[in-house]
């Protein structure tokens, strides 16, 4: 079948609104074959720099023309028409807009009618695609909104909903259906009436655009959301509308919290360090002080640190120089320390100061600061000094002997000023000599001090020489002390030397004393137990083996006897006091 | 019964053997000047039949009565054997120490006398003696 132009343009024009884009560019190409046969047709679209057409032919070098004379038009105004020569064909190249382009070929040059009409044709198809291409546009629009992870509503001005996407329904709980029967003022709680969200409103005609945090509230649930939201105000006719972007920043606001908590833990732990912690920029001022510091620069100066306090002008000038000195030091990347009085809550304390950089990214950026209180440390050393002084006194000064003894070599470690008075010994000589070279029974040396190191105390009585040669009675009260970790043996001796001749003097006094009672038991009673006897037998008549002559000589020899004894008691009593011994010292 | 007088003052000795002839006539007594000497005595003399009873002097110079004793006590005796020690001592602590040894059953300071060795003679340890 073969169609007039008039034809052509009157099926065209009459079919086209029913088209869409692709069936629309293959009946044009079909109708433009069938009318103008055996001519050529062609359809372009442009879709960005990609050429898509539609042909009843191919023709490869029209192709190339086309791309190459393509150029991007300035509106969608005008339609621009060029005709072009290609092997013997005339082709006319309509140029709707950036994207649209169609071409018709013919094998001699068309008659200015029928370019006429073609014009009309090709107008009418350009309005139709435009048209295509709007409601493609809407349609990617409502896709856009529909698959925005944000929720979008739009309400009018007095706050009633007009519409709301999915995420939106689903966050608020209201169906989007039913959008139209909400208010802004029912998930958002901030405004309590109708009269303040009015008067909310007025102030978007001067100020269109707001970008907020606040929270949205499920009006079925009451989940609360925390959202970022961006809203513009736009009027269309009488109508304000707010376009409204809310954003769920849950997770954020979630992880804000928790480096909230962070930092707010990490201040507690901070706080509660007995040391003074403080940092400082580059400017000297206050970024971080804890309570230490904070508290103890109110007690000492009365001077309340805040963040941004410049830190070396808030105490005298000679300490602000000083510090200045020392936190320039540390900005150029050093570390330092030092012993300083600095304020505490308990007054001005001796403190071991650390001053360390904080560096970020190769650049010292802040001071940090750690502040040890040493007072305690310092007094306590003091008193241990004194202490140590006071217990050496006590060795130095005291009237009895003692020394220290290394365990291990036996040596002698030091002695006091008794014990060179003791011994004859001078200090140097002794700390040459080991306790087994006084000690007259040295092999007891050796147990002595296993006995020590397993019973950590002892007593021992023993013999020791003095420098002369002379032997001393020794008691000695040891123990083990422990001095810097070392095992150290501290002897304590007592001459018993006299006390032991004074024992041996009252022994002998107490032997004496014996001799003299055994010999009044036995001795003295011996005689007399005698001459009872005798005085018995005497009596005795039947006795014959002794006249009585003989007996009374036996009575008078041991009555001698007696009388020889009695004399040698008195002789040996008169010998003891001779003597000087009393059993009582006094 | 054997009586064994150990006593090393002569007079004494004479005194007691005459105090053991008033009383028992019959009796075997032997005489002994020192603890040694009758100690040898009886270890040569060891026999179960044998009976003795010994007046013990404790004060003599050779072996005194303790040691004597003591001596005995080591001794594995076969015969029987009672001990009365007479001293002249006093000293309480002889008596007490005395009555340590086994074979002492009397103690009697001098002279000794008839009367005391009869009482001796009486006494359960002698009885037992007999027997």
């Amino acid at each position: 079948m073969t169609l007039t132009i008039q034809q052509f343009y009157r099926i065209a024009v009459q079919q086209l609104p029913e088209l869409e884009t692709k069936p629309l560019i293959q009946h044009v190409v079909r109708l433009y074959a069938e009318v103008l046969n055996p001519r050529y047709a062609f359809v372009f679209t442009m879709q960005g720099d990609e050429l898509i057409f539609a042909a009843n032919k191919p023709h490869d070098a029209l192709v190339s023309e086309i791309k190459r004379n393509f150029k991007a038009s300035d509106g969608a105004s005008s339609i621009q028409i060029e005709t072009i020569q290609l092997e013997s064909n005339y082709f006319t190249v309509y140029q709707l807009d950036e994207t649209f382009v169609f071409a018709l070929g013919f094998n001699e040059p068309v008659l200015d009618e029928e370019l006429l009409m073609l014009q009309e044709v090709s107008s009418a198809l350009a309005v139709r695609m435009k048209q295509l291409a709007a409601q493609t546009r809407n349609s990617l629009f409502q896709q856009l909104i529909d698959n925005s992870s944000d929720a979008i509503q739009i309400a009018q001005s007095n706050g009633q909903l007009y519409y709301i996407n999915d995420v939106a329904s689903k966050r608020l709980g209201i169906d989007q259906a039913d959008a139209h029967k909400f208010s802004v003022l029912d998930f958002q709680r901030f405004f309590k009436s109708q009269a303040e969200w009015d008067e909310h409103i007025k102030d978007y005609k001067i100020n269109p655009v707001k970008r907020f945090e606040n929270f949205h509230d499920n009006v079925q649930t009451g989940k609360r959301t925390p959202v970022e939201t961006s809203i513009r105000y736009i009027e269309i006719g009488n109508q304000g509308y707010l376009l409204t972007i809310a954003r769920d920043i849950t997770q954020r606001v979630e992880s804000q919290n928790k480096l909230i908590e962070r930092e707010a833990h990490l201040k507690a732990v901070l706080d509660s360090s007995p040391e003074s912690i403080w940092s400082v920029n580059e400017n000297y001022e206050l970024l971080f002080a804890n309570r230490v510091l904070t508290d103890g620069f109110e007690a000492v100066f009365n001077i309340k640190l805040d963040i941004g306090t410049r830190m070396i002008d808030v105490v005298p000038p000679e300490i602000g120089n000083m510090y200045k000195e020392r936190y320039d030091h540390v900005l150029k990347n050093n570390m330092l320390e030092f012993t300083e009085s600095i304020p505490s809550p308990h007054g001005t304390r001796r403190t071991n100061v650390s001053m360390i950089p904080v560096v970020m990214n190769d650049k010292v950026i802040a001071v940090s600061v750690f502040g040890a209180d040493i007072t305690e440390q310092e007094h306590n050393r003091m008193v241990l000094r004194e202490s140590e002084n006071r217990f050496y006194k006590m060795f130095s000064d005291n009237t009895a002997a003692m020394y220290l003894i290394d365990p291990e070599t036996q040596a002698f470690i030091d002695v006091n000023p008794a014990c060179e008075k003791l011994y004859g010994w001078s200090r140097a000589e002794f700390l040459d000599q080991k306790i087994s070279d006084v000690n007259v029974s040295a092999e007891n040396v050796n147990w002595q001090i296993e006995k020590l190191q397993e019973e950590r105390s002892g007593f021992f009585v023993c013999k020791h020489s003095k420098k002369d040669g002379t032997v001393m009675d020794l008691e000695i009260s040891s123990c083990m002390i422990i001095v810097d970790n070392q095992e150290i043996i501290y002897e304590i001796v007592h001459d018993i030397t006299e006390r032991n001749q004074f024992y041996a003097a009252v022994s002998d006094q107490n032997k004496l004393l014996k001799d003299i009672a055994w010999m009044q038991s036995h001795v003295v009673r011996a005689p007399l137990a005698r001459i009872l006897g005798l005085i018995d037998l005497l009596e005795d008549e039947d006795f014959k083996e002794l006249s009585q002559t003989e007996i009374v000589a036996l009575i008078s020899e041991s009555a001698h006897e007696l009388d020889g004894i009695i004399r040698t008691i008195t002789n040996q009593s008169h010998e003891l006091s001779k003597k000087g011994i009393r059993i009582n010292p006094e | 019964m054997e009586i064994i007088l150990v006593e090393d003052d002569l007079v004494t000795t004479m005194l007691h053997e005459r105090v053991v002839q008033k009383v028992l006539p019959e009796a075997i007594v032997h005489k002994f000047s020192d603890g040694k000497t009758v100690y040898d005595f009886i270890v040569s003399n060891n026999h179960p039949e044998k009976r003795y009873l010994v007046l013990l002097d404790l004060t003599m110079r050779i072996m005194d009565g303790w040691e004597f004793l003591d001596s005995m006590l080591e001794q594995d005796t076969q015969c029987k054997m009672a001990v009365v020690v007479i001293t002249t001592s006093v000293d309480p602590d002889d008596f007490f120490k005395s009555r340590d040894y086994p074979q002492v059953f009397g103690y009697y300071g001098k002279p000794f006398t008839i009367n005391q060795f009869q009482e001796v003679l009486q006494h359960e340890a002698v009885i037992n003696l007999k027997q």
